[in-house]
């Protein structure tokens, strides 16, 4: 095992490790431009240049591996003023034009030039004029001006996605990043290349000028795109959302997301059910009306119920476990159903990378606790195909988003309630709609497609009308006269978890 | 006997039009003018015809405009005659008082600058204008307002109190020039004392002066006796619920008070229109005293606008105990003082 | 913790004072000095006779905001929110789109400022990169009749603009 001593400190790494890890080890941060944790050391912004005892010149900690009684100086006058003198070749041609630029206030440029540099230019030619705002594929806008030439885009395409689209072409300060002629930069995974650039040389053009990015407040979340589960941040200001970034989870997504989980976020804020409908008649949009709403559905449900007629469970694939744990213990203690209809999303494509075919973000964890709660599952298309399907009088959908099949012949359904956030092909259909609080707008805990159980949090407040499903359940259960035997969402949650075989914050 | 009447019904149109109505006019610009110059203000001086605005005297000229295009109001439950009769009661009085009034010297052995020398002389100022409370009476009574009411009772409460002064404040000059008569008393103050002091009722009657004064402020219902109207605490007194040209009517029967007690104390208290050591017939000397009579009355004008400046508003307890308990006490005292002194000096 | 009262009883009034006659006098020949002294020379009124005179406003005064422009008339503004983050009020709403040339890249859509909302700090004029907002027009915020119309909109700040001849964006662009 060999020994460093990096600043004064010693620290035993294994053969191999790059002078930058076992720096990190150590708790001493070396600034870096092109290196990358998920991608293959390419060295060549050269920021990262420390001085080795011993060596002519100063070397770049990312690719340099450790010898045992190497001497590393990482804030020596060496390493300090080859980082200026790095910094300030980089910032030759830069346009320096923070105030239009997007990456502006989370920008390794900015950061480094303040601690490592802060220095003015001294150049006396004009600098060299590159292409701006160039359209490199539908989700990236490239300025050539900003880049460093760090390749790290380059690295991701060829190394991580595959789809090596990106190139670097001319040389020296006419370097560019550039797709092939003929060619648009459309890889599933482009905006991972927006996530990697260190500057604002590749900028969305979802979240382009949308907002600065230090006005924007993140929340951990789950991406409810796909069974995958993969950790996300939700950015979000004055109660929007306005981008999904990846958040690195070496066990499920590592750094990277998928373009189309990143953009699906705004069919939340599409079509949004604020208010309760009471036959099809919007109410007003406050939470005392959905309340009086839910006691209307109750009454109607009791009226079915004292008339021997059967209640039957529509549970979408898209609900966390705590609601999902509400709307069973409904169905089995208040329905006095065995069965319950699984409602999953369809759509789902897979790739090599991350997404897979199912875009249900829960549909394990939910199948494992209506088992664990005794229940029997059915696919609700399945069911309404069956000729038990007639006996149906009413239906409770919890969730949304799931295709809704046609009728079972000789139906005689005359009361269905959905529990929904937005105003879909469920929601037409149902005779009292009571909102809920959509997937970033509420905390909750989804299984992914590995039984990872994982929780996600609130980014946004719900609007006023949206009332949490296992309020609004236990509610109408009271009015039913009988209880869901729980209290709080503290309780929910617990129960939830423990039944569906996790602790609380498994989160791996 | 026709050109009597005609003479007659001139010198009224002349006093009524020239005088009073120009005179009062006047004095509402005055009094805004002198309380703003006093309070370090620079008071009206908006109005202008063909931008000029001569020190903001076209004021009373716009109010007046304003005042006739006004809504005449009348509230609901006011008793209709007596609230349409009462400003021309309270209007009235002060302009036939001013028949006693002389302006000037004989000419010519006619009263021609004196609309009625009668044998009542000055009785009868007195008591036509007391005949002005009544107006003010019943317009706060008919107008069916509280403030109107109890502004109503101030009035009358303290005008009859001051009444009593103010006539026992005349009873003195009375007896020492032995006449009621205005042009009389007027020749009897004419004369000089020890052959060089003017023998004028300022000078053989000082206590009575003073006694006039503060009991013709009273009358005139003026600060520090103006408890009949006091804005702070009754609106506008018994004129709350008059508007328009009715209210106008109160607002100049104020000025044509002050008008009155002023030409009042310039006859009895400053000779009139006696000028001392010039005497004659000539045009220019009529000219002359009837200026100097004009310029006694504008000296009392300013004399009453300066204290209705400088003196807070008293409480109505200490009116009233003011008007029985020292006023009419030294009234008396006076009188009797006159009496003894007359009669020692015979 | 008990305030302390302090009781301050009457002056006592001396024989002269007490006739009260001596202070009247003294309070007419006060008011008849000042109408004499006022209706000769009016020193001491301090009235100003506002819509025909104004007082100097002060170096300091500085009024409504506007947008500078560039030399062919269009804004300065790149819409970079500096000045909305700034804002100690918050008072700034900034909306920004693209520009169709790329050398300008981004523009407000939409710029408002709710004059309600603002102190006139002048903080955004300080903030701006660009010499793009200046809080310097003079102009008195208008009085309006409902908090909708407090606040001011692009066109409304352009239409104050004049030409700005600042360099953007450092020497040697």
């Amino acid at each position: 095992m060999p020994v460093v001593t990096i600043d004064s400190r010693q620290v035993d790494v294994e053969p191999g490790t790059t002078i930058l890890k076992a720096a990190l080890k150590l708790g001493i941060d070396i600034p870096v431009f092109c290196y990358h944790d998920g991608l293959p050391v390419a060295a060549n912004c050269r920021m990262c240049l420390v001085e080795v005892k011993g060596s002519p010149k100063p070397l770049p900690a990312c690719e340099v591996q450790v010898r045992d009684g190497m001497e590393v100086l990482t804030r020596s006058q060496v390493a300090l003023d080859a980082r200026k003198a790095v910094l300030e070749l980089i910032l030759l041609n830069h346009p320096v034009d923070c105030p239009i630029c997007d990456q502006a206030g989370e920008c390794v440029l900015q950061d480094h030039y303040f601690e490592h540099s802060a220095t003015p230019s001294r150049i006396q030619v004009s600098k060299v004029h590159k292409a701006k705002a160039v359209p490199l594929g539908p989700n990236v806008m490239l300025d050539r001006e900003r880049c460093i030439n760090c390749t790290r885009c380059v690295r991701f395409c060829r190394e991580v996605s595959g789809s090596r689209q990106l190139t670097q072409v001319h040389r020296g300060n006419h370097t560019e990043i550039a797709v092939f002629p003929g060619r648009q930069f459309d890889d599933p995974y482009s905006l991972c290349a927006v996530d990697l650039c260190p500057v604002g040389a590749l900028t969305s053009r979802d979240f382009r000028f949308r907002q600065r990015a230090w006005s924007l407040e993140s929340s951990p979340a789950i991406c409810p795109e796909c069974s995958r589960g993969c950790n996300v941040l939700a950015d979000a200001a004055n109660g929007r959302l306005f981008r999904i970034r990846p958040r690195n989870n070496p066990d499920v997504n590592r750094w990277w997301a998928c373009d189309h989980g990143r953009l699906a976020f705004r069919r939340f804020e599409e079509r949004r059910a604020d208010r309760s409908l009471v036959d099809y008649k919007p109410q007003p949009p406050t939470r005392q009306a959905t309340l009086e709403a839910a006691d209307v559905a109750a009454g109607r449900l009791q009226a079915i119920r004292s008339n021997g007629g059967r209640i039957l469970l529509v549970l979408s694939s898209m609900l966390s476990l705590e609601e999902g744990f509400a709307a069973l213990r409904f169905a089995s203690s208040i329905l006095g159903e065995k069965l319950v209809l699984l409602a999953p999303r369809g759509g789902g494509t897979a790739d090599s990378l991350l997404r897979t075919a199912d875009s249900n973000a829960n549909r394990s964890g939910l199948t494992r606790l209506a088992a664990a709660l005794g229940l029997e599952t059915a696919d609700l298309a399945g069911f309404f195909a069956s000729p038990s399907a007639a006996e149906v009088a009413g239906l409770v959908s919890a969730g949304a988003e799931y295709e809704v099949p046609p009728l079972p012949a000789g139906a005689r359904i005359s009361e269905a309630v959905a529990f929904s956030h937005c105003l879909d092909a469920v929601a037409d259909k149902a005779t009292v709609l009571l909102p809920i609080p959509g997937h970033f707008e509420k905390d909750g805990h989804y299984a992914n497609c590995d039984g990872r159980v994982q929780r996600s949090a609130s980014a946004i407040a719900a609007p006023e009308a949206a009332v949490q499903l296992h309020v609004l359940l236990s509610r109408i259960a009271s009015k039913m006269s009988g209880t869901l035997g729980y209290g709080d969402m503290t309780s929910v949650r617990s129960a939830a978890l423990s039944l569906s075989g996790t602790g609380e914050g498994s989160n791996a | 006997m026709l050109e009597l009447v005609l003479i007659a019904f001139a010198k009224c149109v002349f006093l009524f039009l020239a005088f009073l109505l120009g005179g009062a006019a006047i004095l509402s610009w005055v009094e805004r003018k002198m309380s703003a110059v006093i309070q370090d203000r620079i008071g009206p001086n908006r109005a202008a015809v063909f931008g000029f605005t001569a020190f903001g005297l076209f004021h009373p000229i716009a109010d007046g405009i304003k005042m006739l295009f006004k809504e005449d109001f009348v509230p609901a439950r006011a008793d209709k005659i007596l609230f349409f009769f009462a400003p021309v009661l309270s209007f009235v009085p002060p302009l036939l008082a001013f028949m006693a009034i002389p302006f000037g010297p004989p000419v010519a052995g006619r009263e021609w600058l004196m609309v009625s020398d009668s044998q009542m002389g000055l009785l009868f100022l007195l008591a036509v204008a007391s005949i002005g409370v009544y107006g003010h009476t019943l317009a706060g009574w008919s107008s069916d307002n509280k403030f109107s009411l109890m502004g109503a009772l101030r009035t009358s409460s303290q005008l009859f109190s001051y009444e009593v002064g103010l006539t026992l404040s005349l009873l003195g000059v009375f007896m020492v020039y032995g006449t009621i008569m205005p042009q009389a008393i007027i020749g009897g103050q004419s004369e000089l004392m020890w052959g060089w002091l003017p023998r004028w009722g300022i000078v053989t009657q000082p206590l009575g002066f003073i006694l006039f004064m503060l009991a013709s402020i009273a009358e005139t219902k003026r600060a520090p006796f103006d408890l009949p109207e006091a804005d702070s605490e009754l609106v506008a007194g018994y004129s709350t619920e008059y508007s328009s040209m009715r209210f106008a009517m109160f607002f100049l029967s104020e000025f044509v008070g002050i008008l009155l007690v002023s030409a009042f104390g310039a006859v009895l208290f400053l000779g009139g229109w006696n000028i001392p050591f010039l005497a004659g017939d000539a045009w220019w000397v009529v000219l002359l005293q009837v200026g100097a009579f004009l310029a006694k009355v504008g000296a009392l004008v300013y004399l009453q606008m300066l204290v209705r400046w400088t003196v807070p508003r008293m409480r109505f307890d200490q009116v009233i105990d003011f008007g029985w308990k020292y006023l009419i006490p030294f009234g008396l005292l006076n009188l009797l003082a006159t009496a003894v002194v007359l009669a020692v000096w015979r | 913790m008990v305030a302390k009262v302090k009781k301050v009883g009457l002056p006592p009034l001396n024989v002269a004072e007490s006739l009260y006659v001596t202070e009247l006098v003294r309070g007419l020949i006060t008011t008849n000095r000042h109408f004499w002294r006022n209706w000769f020379r009016r020193k001491d009124t301090a009235t100003l006779e506002y819509p025909d005179k104004r007082r100097p406003y002060s170096a300091r005064w500085r009024g409504l905001h506007r947008l500078m422009l560039r030399e062919n008339g269009t804004p300065r503004c790149v819409a970079c929110m500096m000045c909305s983050t700034h804002c100690p009020a918050g008072c700034i709403t900034i909306v920004a789109r693209e520009h169709p040339d790329p050398a300008i890249e981004k523009v407000p859509a939409s710029f408002e400022i709710d004059l309600l909302k603002c102190i006139f700090c002048g903080f955004c004029e300080e903030a701006c990169p660009c010499d793009a907002i200046r809080v310097d027009s003079g102009v008195h915020a208008p009085p309006v009749y409902g908090r909708d119309e407090a606040i001011i909109d692009l066109e409304d700040l352009l239409s104050r603009g004049s030409q700005s001849t600042a360099k953007q964006g450092g020497r040697n662009l």
